[in-house]
C-alpha cells in the first residue's frame, strides 16, 4: 500500500501514537524491572512472612495460624527486631506442640499475648511456664485483634481440647467496647431481649479467593508493603461514608456506655461456664497507657472509658476473680529504673520487661506462696 | 501540601505537569505559566486557605509598588521612588514582624518589664520568611534599576512557584523571571524531566530514609527535658543525630525542589554543597543554605558596609548579619544565640586568617591533608554545638545539653556495651562506669550516625550524582537523551518514588524542619 496516498496529518497522528505507545512500553518495562529487582532484594531481608489464618476456620481462634508453618516477623520499614519460627500444631507461636487434655494454665489475649515481636522465652506465657516448672504446661492463646467476645469463644474451645486448670487474661484498651462490633472473622456480642448472644461473622471462604490470597501473600514485596508498612489501598466507600453527615445514634460504635457495662457483666458471669475454670483460678491483668507513664503529654485517648475499666476491676473482684491493674506496677518500675515496657516510640506492644513483670504478677495472683488452689506447685519467679 | 505526601506525588504533581505540558504543546506559554501560578497558589492554600489571601495580598502590594517605582524612575522622580521603596520594605517587614515576631516581642517585653501584656496566639503563615525575602530583593533591585521583566503572570509565578514557595531556595528575580519568559521553558524535555525526577528521588530518599530514619534518636535528648540527668554520650549522640537529621531533611527538601523545578525546565539555584565537608566556618556558610547566605550578604552585610570600613566594623557587620540571620529562622532567643554563636565563629575565623597571613605569613591557598582534616573536624564540632541552640526548646535546655556534652554531668557508658567492653563483669571500662542511659537509642543509633556521617563526608552530593553544570550534558547523552534508556529509567524511578512515598506514609505526617521558618 502506498503510504504517500494518505494525508500527512493521519500519518503524523499514527506515528505520534506509535511513538507514545513505544514510550509507554519502555516505561512499563522499567517499572517491571524495578519491581522484580525489589522483590529480589526483599527476599534477602527479614520481611514479615507467613501468618496465614488457620486451615480450621471453625476452630478459630484456638487454632490461630496455619499449623507448622514457618514465619518471619519484623517491625516497620527498617525491619527491626526480626523473629523467625514455626507455628505449632495449633498455629500458635510456641516452640512446642500443645497436648490435648493436658490441663494447662492458659494465657489468653490479643496481639500482646500472640507476641510476634518477642521470642517465646520473653513472653508472659514463656516466663510463667518457667516458673511453673515442667509439671504444669502453660499455653499461650493469643490472637491479634481479639476482644472479650472472642475470649469467651476461645476459652470454650480450649475447655474442650485442654480442660485448663487456670487462666490468665490480659485485658487491653478496647477489649470491652470492641466486643460489640460486628467485624468480619470475629465473634461479637449481639444484643438480644434477654441479654447478649455470642455470634460469629464468618469470613469469605471462597477456595479460589483463598488460593489467590495465599499466592499474593508469598510475594515478599507485597508483604513488605502490607505487613511492614501497613499499606492498604484507599477505601473509597469509607471515604465517601465519612463525607456524609452522620446519623444520630446510628452505628455500633455509638452504642451507649450502658451496653459496655452490660457486656462486662455478661462476660464475667459467662466465663466460668465457657472455660470450665472457677473464677478463683482466673486472673485478669489490665494493661496501662504506658506512654502516659513515660510522659503525661503522650497520653492517648482511651477506647474503653476509665470508669468502664474501673467497673471491670470492681465487678471481677466481687465475683471472685483475681484482678490486677498493671498501671501502678509499671509506674513504680519506671520511676525506679526509667526503663520502657514496649518498643517505644514505634510500637506499643510489650517488650520482654513488661512480659516479665506481668508474669510475676500473674504468678503472684494465682500461685502465691503456699497457694495450691489452682494446682500450682511451682518453682516460683526466677528473680 | 508536603512534597512527600500521597496527595502531592499522586495527585497535585501529575495533574499540574499534565496541564502545563498540554498548554505548552498547544502553543500557549502564557496560559501554561498562569496555570503553574494558579496551581502554586492552590498548593499553598491547601495548607491554610485563609493565608492564601495574605500571600496574594503581599504579591499585589509589592508588584504595584514596584511598577509605580519603575514609573517614578522613568520620570526621574527619585524621591518618590525612594519613598515607594521605604513603603514597600516597611510593608514587607511589618507583615513579617506581625506574623512571625509579635508574640516573641510581647513575651520578651513581659519577661524584661514584668508586665502581663496579652496577644492572641498568631499562627505562623508557612513560608512567610521565604516569600517576603524574595520580594524584598525584587523591590530593592527595582529601586536600583536592575529589574527589567515585569510581566504580572511571571511575577506571580516567581513568588508563588510551588517548588520553592514553602522552604526555599530563596530566589532572585534575575535568575527566575528570564526563565519564565523563555519559550524554551514551555516544552516537554525528557532529559530535563528525567534529571528532575532523579533529583526528586534523591531528595525524597534523603528525607524519608535518612532524615526520618535518624529522627527517633533526637527527641529523647531534646524533648524529654532530662536536664542534668543527661550524660556525655547521650548528649553527644543526640546532638549528632540532630545534626544529621537537619542536614538530610533540609538538603533533601532542596533537592526535591530543584528536581521538581527541573521537570518544568526551570533551573533553581543550588542550596547545598556538602556543608559538613567545609574546612572552616566561612566555607561552611558558602555550602549551607547557600541562597540565604547570598541574600544576607547582598542585602544586609554589604549594605551595612561589609569589609570596607576596617576590621572592627567588619566584625560588627558580621555579628549583626548573623544575629539577624538567626532571628530570621525563628522568633526565639535560641535562634538569636545560634546566630550569635556563628557570628563569633566567623569573627574568630576571619581574625585567625588575618593572623596567619599578616603575622605568620602563611599561604592560605596551600593546605596539607592533615590541616584540611583538622579544619573539617573543628568546623564540624563548632557547627554541632551551635545546632544544639537551634533545636533546643529554650536557652536553659540548650545550656543543659551543652553542659552534658562538656562532660560536666558525668560520663557513663551504656550498659548494652558491658558484655563487649567488660566481659569479666567489671563495673567500669577504663575508669568509666556503665549504667542505663535513658536517652540512648542503642547500637542502632551509633550505626545510624556513623553511616550518615560517612555519607555526609565521603559520598558525592546530589548535584554531583546527577552531574550538575558541565557534566550534565554528558549525563544527558549517557542516560536521558537516548529514549530507549530515558523511559525505562523513568519507570524505575517512578517505582522508587512510590516505594518511598509508602514508607513515608507508614509513619504518618512527617513535615520538613524548615517549614517552621
Amino acid at each position: 500500500m502506498d503510504r504517500a496516498a494518505y494525508p500527512s496529518s493521519s500519518i503524523s497522528t499514527s506515528s505520534g501514537a506509535r511513538l507514545w505507545l513505544r514510550r509507554g512500553a519502555l516505561f512499563c518495562a522499567g517499572v517491571v524491572a524495578a519491581l522484580i529487582a525489589l522483590e529480589g532484594v526483599m527476599r534477602l531481608l527479614p520481611v514479615t512472612m507467613g501468618f496465614y489464618r488457620t486451615e480450621h476456620p471453625d476452630l478459630w481462634p484456638l487454632y490461630n495460624f496455619q499449623s507448622r508453618t514457618p514465619y518471619t516477623y519484623s517491625m516497620t520499614w527498617e525491619m527491626l527486631y526480626p523473629r523467625y519460627g514455626i507455628t505449632n500444631n495449633y498455629g500458635q507461636l510456641a516452640p512446642f506442640d500443645y497436648v490435648t487434655g493436658s490441663r494447662p494454665v492458659i494465657v489468653v489475649g490479643d496481639s500482646y499475648i500472640e507476641s510476634q515481636m518477642n521470642d517465646f522465652r520473653d513472653t508472659l506465657q514463656g516466663d510463667l511456664g518457667r516458673m511453673m516448672g515442667s509439671s504444669i504446661p502453660v499455653y499461650g492463646l493469643g490472637v491479634s485483634g481479639l476482644s472479650l467476645s472472642d475470649y469467651l469463644a476461645l476459652t470454650a474451645q480450649a475447655k474442650t481440647d485442654f480442660a485448663p486448670r487456670a487462666a490468665v487474661f490480659l485485658i487491653v484498651d478496647g477489649d470491652i467496647s470492641e466486643s460489640l462490633l460486628d467485624q468480619v472473622g470475629h465473634y461479637y456480642f449481639r444484643a438480644t431481649n434477654t441479654g447478649f448472644a455470642l455470634d460469629f461473622h464468618p469470613m469469605d471462604q471462597d477456595p479460589l479467593l483463598k488460593r489467590v490470597r495465599y499466592s499474593i501473600g508469598e510475594i515478599h514485596l507485597y508483604r513488605y508493603l502490607t505487613s511492614n508498612l501497613r499499606f492498604s489501598a484507599p477505601d473509597f466507600r469509607r471515604i465517601l461514608a465519612a463525607l456524609k453527615p452522620r446519623e444520630e445514634g446510628g452505628g455500633s460504635k455509638a452504642q451507649a456506655a450502658p451496653a459496655h457495662y452490660a457486656v462486662v457483666d455478661h462476660f464475667l458471669s459467662e466465663l466460668p461456664r465457657h472455660s470450665g475454670i472457677e473464677s478463683r483460678c482466673i486472673a485478669f491483668l489490665l494493661d496501662a497507657d504506658r506512654y502516659a507513664i513515660y510522659d503525661p503529654r503522650l497520653a492517648s485517648t482511651p477506647k474503653d472509658e476509665p470508669e468502664l475499666r474501673g467497673y471491670f476491676v470492681r465487678r471481677a473482684a466481687e465475683l471472685g476473680y483475681h484482678v490486677s491493674d498493671l498501671r501502678p506496677l509499671f509506674s513504680e518500675d519506671f520511676a525506679k529504673h526509667r526503663r520502657h515496657f514496649d518498643y517505644w516510640p514505634i510500637d506499643r506492644h510489650w517488650n520482654r520487661l513488661a512480659h516479665r513483670l506481668a508474669a510475676d504478677e500473674a504468678y503472684r495472683l494465682l500461685f502465691g506462696p503456699g497457694d495450691r488452689r489452682c494446682g500450682g506447685e511451682a518453682q516460683g519467679p526466677a528473680n | 501540601m508536603l512534597f512527600n505526601s500521597y496527595e502531592f506525588i499522586f495527585g497535585f504533581l501529575p495533574l499540574t505537569a499534565l496541564f502545563f505540558f498540554g498548554l505548552s504543546a498547544a502553543g500557549q506559554p502564557l496560559l501554561a505559566a498562569g496555570w503553574l501560578g494558579l496551581a502554586s497558589v492552590f498548593f499553598y492554600g491547601y495548607w491554610s486557605p485563609p493565608y492564601t489571601l495574605l500571600l496574594l495580598g503581599s504579591i499585589v502590594v509589592n508588584y504595584v509598588l514596584a511598577r509605580l517605582m519603575l514609573k517614578a524612575r522613568d520620570a526621574e522622580r527619585f524621591r518618590a521612588s525612594r519613598a515607594l521603596l521605604v513603603a514597600a520594605i516597611a510593608f514587607d517587614l511589618g507583615v513579617l514582624a506581625y506574623y512571625k515576631y509579635a508574640n516573641f516581642f510581647v513575651d520578651s517585653i513581659n519577661a524584661v518589664a514584668g508586665t502581663e501584656l496579652q496577644l492572641a496566639k498568631i499562627v505562623l503563615p508557612i513560608g512567610i520568611s521565604f516569600f517576603t525575602f524574595t520580594q524584598i530583593a525584587f523591590i530593592v533591585d527595582t529601586y536600583q534599576g536592575k529589574v527589567r521583566e515585569t510581566n504580572p503572570v511571571h511575577y506571580l509565578l516567581f513568588v508563588t512557584y510551588f517548588p520553592h514557595l514553602i522552604a526555599g531556595p530563596v530566589l532572585h528575580h534575575s535568575e527566575m523571571m528570564p526563565q519564565f519568559a523563555d519559550r524554551q521553558t514551555y516544552r516537554f524535555d525528557v532529559a530535563n524531566f528525567g534529571i528532575g525526577v532523579t533529583l526528586f528521588s534523591i531528595g525524597l530518599f534523603k528525607k524519608v530514609i535518612l532524615a526520618d530514619g535518624v529522627q527517633p534518636f533526637v527527641a529523647p535528648v531534646f524533648d524529654a527535658d532530662l536536664g542534668h540527668g543527661l550524660t556525655f554520650f547521650e548528649a553527644w549522640l543526640g546532638a549528632l543525630a540532630y545534626t544529621m537529621q537537619l542536614y538530610f531533611d533540609f538538603s533533601g527538601y532542596s533537592d526535591m525542589a530543584l528536581g521538581l523545578s527541573k521537570m518544568f525546565n526551570v533551573d533553581l539555584p543550588l542550596n547545598f554543597n556538602s556543608p559538613y565537608k567545609a574546612y572552616n566556618i566561612v566555607e561552611f556558610w558558602r555550602r549551607w543554605h547557600m541562597t540565604l547566605s547570598r541574600f544576607l550578604r547582598d542585602y544586609l552585610y554589604i549594605p551595612l558596609g561589609g569589609n570596607r570600613h576596617g576590621e572592627t566594623r567588619r566584625y560588627t557587620n558580621l555579628m549583626t548579619t548573623m544575629l539577624l540571620g538567626g532571628l530570621w529562622h525563628g522568633a526565639g532567643w535560641t535562634f538569636v544565640l545560634w546566630g550569635g554563636l556563628h557570628g563569633i565563629y566567623l569573627i574568630i575565623n576571619q581574625a585567625w586568617q588575618r593572623l596567619r597571613t599578616r603575622v605568620l605569613h602563611h599561604d592560605l591557598s596551600r593546605q596539607t591533608r592533615f590541616g584540611r582534616a583538622a579544619g573539617v573536624a573543628v568546623t564540624f564540632f563548632a557547627v554541632v554545638v551551635a545546632w544544639v541552640f537551634f533545636r533546643a526548646h529554650s536557652a536553659h535546655s540548650a545550656f543543659d545539653i551543652v553542659q552534658a556534652m562538656a562532660g560536666l554531668n558525668g560520663v557513663v557508658l551504656p550498659d548494652q556495651w558491658l558484655p563487649v567492653l567488660a566481659p569479666d563483669g567489671a563495673a567500669s571500662f577504663m575508669g568509666i562506669p556503665f549504667g542505663y542511659l535513658e536517652a540512648f537509642g542503642g547500637n542502632r543509633q551509633v550505626i545510624w550516625i556513623v553511616g550518615l556521617l560517612a555519607i555526609a563526608w565521603l559520598a558525592p552530593n546530589s548535584q554531583q550524582i546527577v552531574g550538575w553544570g558541565r557534566a550534565m550534558s554528558r549525563l544527558r547523552s549517557a542516560v536521558f537523551a537516548l529514549e530507549w534508556r530515558a523511559w525505562p529509567a523513568l519507570g524505575v524511578l517512578s517505582v522508587l518514588i512510590c516505594m518511598l512515598a509508602v514508607i513515608n506514609g507508614s509513619r504518618g505526617v512527617s513535615e520538613f524542619i524548615y517549614f517552621n521558618f
